[in-house]
């Protein structure tokens, strides 16, 4: 982890200057507030403040903008304030090093800001933030006050310490101070998230190093209105969250959450149940959201890819009795851990690896999961991530693909104490279910971001099997979607096709206005489905009967949606793969599956997120997404909750990755094939 | 007054008569003064306008430059039962590409509602949201399991302009199964400080239901805020049926339904302009 854009100071006496000008401020409160006259005093006890006066600092810092003040008659301390203008960002250096201190810093603002507080190591392990969040207090004029509460700062490792401000529609800032409210525990190294001794009250183990994890989020709400807000988030999920089958499966233990942040005594406690509740609705939409992936970056990428298979060379511990074991796709660099593709991932700090993934439930902020409970494909997706974060030790089982066997026994990593990265090394592969390349183009670095199409490598001009490899279904209309080139491939394969292998092994999803361009393609237009908004409070599944009536009765007044087109290709065959694939990519296949000539191949059912969903994000530090509906399908079921079914279930063979085979690609293959017209 | 249901006097007093929180956002007090306080304490500490109301700047009679108000941050957070997913706007974030209120005033546009501003000029908490001439704004929600079914919401139409210029209307978001009803405030003339309260009570409803608005003035800004759609208390009940919308409610209800269901067909999670500037300063590259 790198702590991104942490201002460093020009020159050193800018930051003595800045302190020169606090020392100089008057000071009579604990914290910024306005005397008889309405003007602003500093709190008493600050060691830094900050007006953007002539008389105080006025260099410029990272990010372009300057510390310069403008000039101002409603400036809210002196008379000057800082101008931010939209999407622009500034970094202000906080002088904050040297003692281990935690404070409440503060800003005033107009405007809407993003507030963070980063601090910066020198030995690349990364740094730590803290997020600032409205106090509630305004003034008449129009300033309102940010604070992170306590913000605690080993100021004798960190290298640099800053105030970042980010506008998002213009802004001023005026009146910046830190006030020191206690001490704050040393960053000290620690071995995974499940060490229980290294880190101490508010911290958490993130690659290897304890980090304030609770500055991150809100303060303790006042006991005044803290009963009223945790109905008020309890009734978001009882009352609005969409999806029927998850409301029936994973609601009540979310609200067990929400109702636990009832008596939590402190704010790390309190937010954490809230993301806890969001992460356990249990659905492909349903996302807590933070600032980390803008202020930290994994500082020792792992770049080892898994997916799910069987286990069936010989050696080593047994296979998964219950679901599937964990096998090496494809390496990079950096930190491959000496694993090559066909290795086994046994367990991750002694648990089997999905099992540990789902035991971060709370402590990973970014948790992700399919809407149905019996597919894994995000979880194992992340586990490169996940490890680098949280992990102790993998055990892991080498194996030798010349023999064709495995190592008797497995060998345990202690990964925690891997070396950190030079600052701004990523992975070199991506993760995208797809252990071989079948197409020419099909990019080196296994990029989700790439759509490739073209003539299949193992096929020919004569034999005319054409691949598409691909993740985003984003088709809007606008400018870089993914609609060009899929109308391509479609357009090319219509005029050269003799069969088509649609590898959509990883799929993001995108909007309604995708899969239909892949469904013209393969059949007749008929009535699939419909998406519905929640209804009311206390909406239930419909039973089979009652859905199938609402169904049809909506279908004969034209409100469903139809897949297909007037003028398929049914004497073209078509494969679809799939492994992680959701939203968009759960309505693909199913808008495809019983169409003349398709057939779907992979592990299991897709992610089943048959919804859309809405973003909520308080001050940007606490947010979420979630799903707001459910689809009826045809049939009269509500579908989001359960995805959609290869027609014939390939699981990754470990004998076949050893032996460079690409089990899932081979059968759609093999069935094309076998399909082909003369 | 257009009121949807006559009441006996007034929507106050309808209010009241419901037993619902009569000017959502009292919890609030505008503009207290606070003076100068060395206790300490803020948000955090559950002081709410530390000074109190009409608080002692202390010493003559010259006005104060500004004075400090305290805003619950997450606003209306009393009327826990709003069935809107965010009636206050205090949500909002700039980087949702779908979000509770949703722009409808074109099929073109894309995204959510994106004009929120920070300020205390704002009804209740932190935030609200700002309409222009011409603009049609509308915020989701679901329906009550059963009952009569309360809708209300402050606008601040611009100076000159009347409450009915915020022509609003309860609808229901995806196809018109359930009544059009149009609110109203009380008088139909703003406050003192410049709001309007509309309200309206509903018969029954099955269908999500959306709280759309409409800028029908000519120049200047409206501010909207504190949406609340809720079960009416129990025993609550109208005394007449509501009056049918006009023609213009009924198009605007039309295209507030036509731009919803366009700009919120199932899609996944995308960056917005704000989205991608963050991601730009912060130097955060997608990953492979």
């Amino acid at each position: 982890m790198s702590s991104r854009a942490v201002p460093r100071p020009r020159c050193c006496c800018a930051g003595a200057a800045v302190l020169v000008a606090a020392l100089a401020a008057p000071r009579v409160a604990a914290a910024t507030e306005l005397d008889a006259a309405g003007e602003v005093v500093f709190a008493a006890s600050a060691v830094f403040t900050y007006g953007f006066e002539s008389d105080e600092d006025a260099g410029a810092v990272d990010g372009g903008a300057s510390l310069d003040g403008t000039d101002t008659d409603t400036a809210l301390e002196g008379r000057r304030v800082l101008s931010v203008a939209r999407f622009d960002g500034v970094d202000l250096p906080l002088p904050l090093t040297g003692e281990r201190r935690s404070y409440r810093v503060s800003v005033w603002a107009r405007g809407e800001v993003v507030g963070t507080v980063d601090v910066g190591f020198a030995d690349a392990d990364g740094g730590d933030f803290a997020v600032l969040y409205p106090t509630g207090r305004m003034t008449s004029d129009g300033w309102y006050e940010l604070a992170a509460e306590r913000v605690p700062i080993d100021g004798v490792r960190a290298e640099r310490v800053g105030l970042g401000l980010f506008s998002l529609a213009g802004a001023e800032v005026d009146a910046i101070e830190v006030v020191p409210v206690g001490d704050a525990p040393e960053s000290v190294s620690c071995a995974g998230v499940a060490d229980p001794a290294s880190c101490g009250a508010g911290q958490a183990c993130e690659w290897g190093r304890c980090r304030n994890v609770d500055a991150r989020l809100p303060a303790l709400p006042p006991v005044a209105w803290r009963a009223e807000l945790v109905r008020y988030l309890d009734a978001r999920l009882r009352y609005l969250y969409g999806p029927l089958q998850n409301r029936e499966r994973d609601l009540p233990r979310a609200l067990t959450e929400i109702a636990a942040m009832d008596v939590a005594t402190d704010a790390g406690a309190f937010w954490r149940h809230y993301r806890t509740a969001i992460q356990r609705l249990h659905d492909w939409h349903t996302r807590a959201t933070d600032l980390s992936g803008f202020l930290v970056e994994d500082p020792r990428p792992i770049a080892a890819c898994f997916v799910e298979g069987v286990a069936d060379v010989p050696g080593g511990p047994p296979p998964a009795t219950a679901g599937l074991d964990v096998l090496v796709s494809h390496v990079g660099e950096p930190n491959p851990l000496a694993l090559a593709r066909g290795d086994r991932l046994v367990e991750v700090d002694g648990l089997a690896p999905v099992q540990w993934t789902r035991s971060l439930v709370g402590r990973d902020a970014d948790h992700w999961t399919a809407s149905n409970p019996r597919t894994f494909a995000e979880d194992v997706s992340r586990l490169p991530e996940l490890i680098s974060r949280f992990a102790r030790t993998v055990t892991v089982l080498r194996c030798d693909a010349t023999a064709g066997t495995c190592a008797a026994a497995p060998e345990t990593i202690e990964v925690h104490a891997l070396p950190y990265a030079p600052d701004g090394t990523r992975a070199s592969v991506g993760c995208d279910n797809r252990p071989f390349r079948h197409l020419p183009e099909s990019p080196e670095n296994h990029s989700r971001r790439a759509t490739v199409s073209g003539l299949l490598v193992e096929s020919d001009a004569t034999e005319a099997i054409y691949g598409l490899e691909w993740s985003g279904l984003n088709v809007s209309g606008q400018p870089g979607d993914d609609g060009p080139p899929l109308r391509d491939a479609v357009a090319l394969w219509r005029s050269s096709a003799r069969g088509v292998v649609l590898d959509h092994r990883t799929g993001f999803g995108g909007t309604n206005l995708g899969p239909p361009i892949l469904w013209e393609f393969v059949r007749t237009p008929f009535p699939l489905d419909l998406f519905r908004f929640r209804s009311t409070s206390d909406e239930a599944r419909p039973s089979l009967a009652e859905g199938k009536a609402a169904f049809d009765a909506l279908a004969a007044a034209g409100q469903v949606e139809l897949a297909g087109g007037p003028s398929p290709r049914v004497d073209v065959p078509v494969a679809l793969l799939l492994t992680l694939d959701g939203s968009a990519s759960d309505w693909l296949p199913l808008g495809m599956k019983g169409a003349p000539r398709v057939r779907i191949f992979g592990p299991y059912e897709t992610a089943g997120a048959f919804s859309t969903l809405f973003n909520f994000g308080w001050w940007f530090g606490v947010g979420y997404s979630i799903a707001v509906g459910d689809t009826l399908l045809h049939t009269g079921e509500t579908i989001n909750g359960q995805g959609v079914a290869p027609d014939e279930i390939v699981v990754p063979r470990q004998s076949d990755l050893l032996a460079g085979r690409d089990t899932v690609h081979a059968a759609a293959l093999a069935w094309v094939r076998s399909e082909l017209q003369p | 007054m257009t009121r949807a249901w006559r009441w006996p006097v007034g929507a106050l007093v309808v209010g009241a008569t419901l037993g619902l929180p009569v000017g959502c956002g009292t919890d609030e007090p505008m503009g207290a003064r606070v003076a100068v306080d060395a206790s300490g304490g803020g948000a955090a500490d559950g002081a709410a306008g530390r000074g109190g109301a009409g608080g002692d700047a202390g010493v003559d009679a010259a006005p104060p430059k500004r004075t400090m108000i305290q805003r619950v941050p997450f606003g209306n957070v009393a009327a826990s039962d709003n069935l809107l997913w965010d009636g206050d706007f205090e949500w909002h974030t700039a980087f949702a590409a779908q979000y509770g209120w949703a722009n409808t005033a074109s099929l073109v546009v894309q995204g959510s509602f994106d004009q929120v501003r920070v300020g205390p000029e704002c009804r209740s908490g932190m935030k609200c949201g700002v309409m222009t001439a011409n603009q049609r704004i509308a915020a989701i929600g679901v329906s009550p399991s059963s009952g009569p079914v309360v809708a209300s919401v402050w606008v601040r139409p611009p100076a000159g302009a009347r409450c009915l210029d915020l022509s609003t209307q309860l609808f229901a978001c995806d196809y018109g199964d359930d009544p059009d009803v149009s609110l109203a405030d009380a008088d139909g003339a703003p406050d003192a400080s410049g709001w309007c309260e509309l309200v309206a009570v509903s018969p029954p409803r099955a269908r999500a239901s959306c709280l759309g608005l409409e800028a029908l003035f000519a120049e200047g800004e409206a501010l909207v805020d504190d949406a609340v759609v809720r079960a009416a208390p129990a025993g609550a009940r109208p005394w007449v049926a509501p009056p049918r919308p006009g023609a213009r409610e009924v198009a605007a209800v039309t295209a507030h339904r036509a731009a919803l269901r366009q700009l919120l067909a199932p899609s996944a999670p995308r960056a917005t302009p704000a989205l991608e500037a963050l991601r730009r300063w912060r130097r955060v590259d997608d990953r492979l």
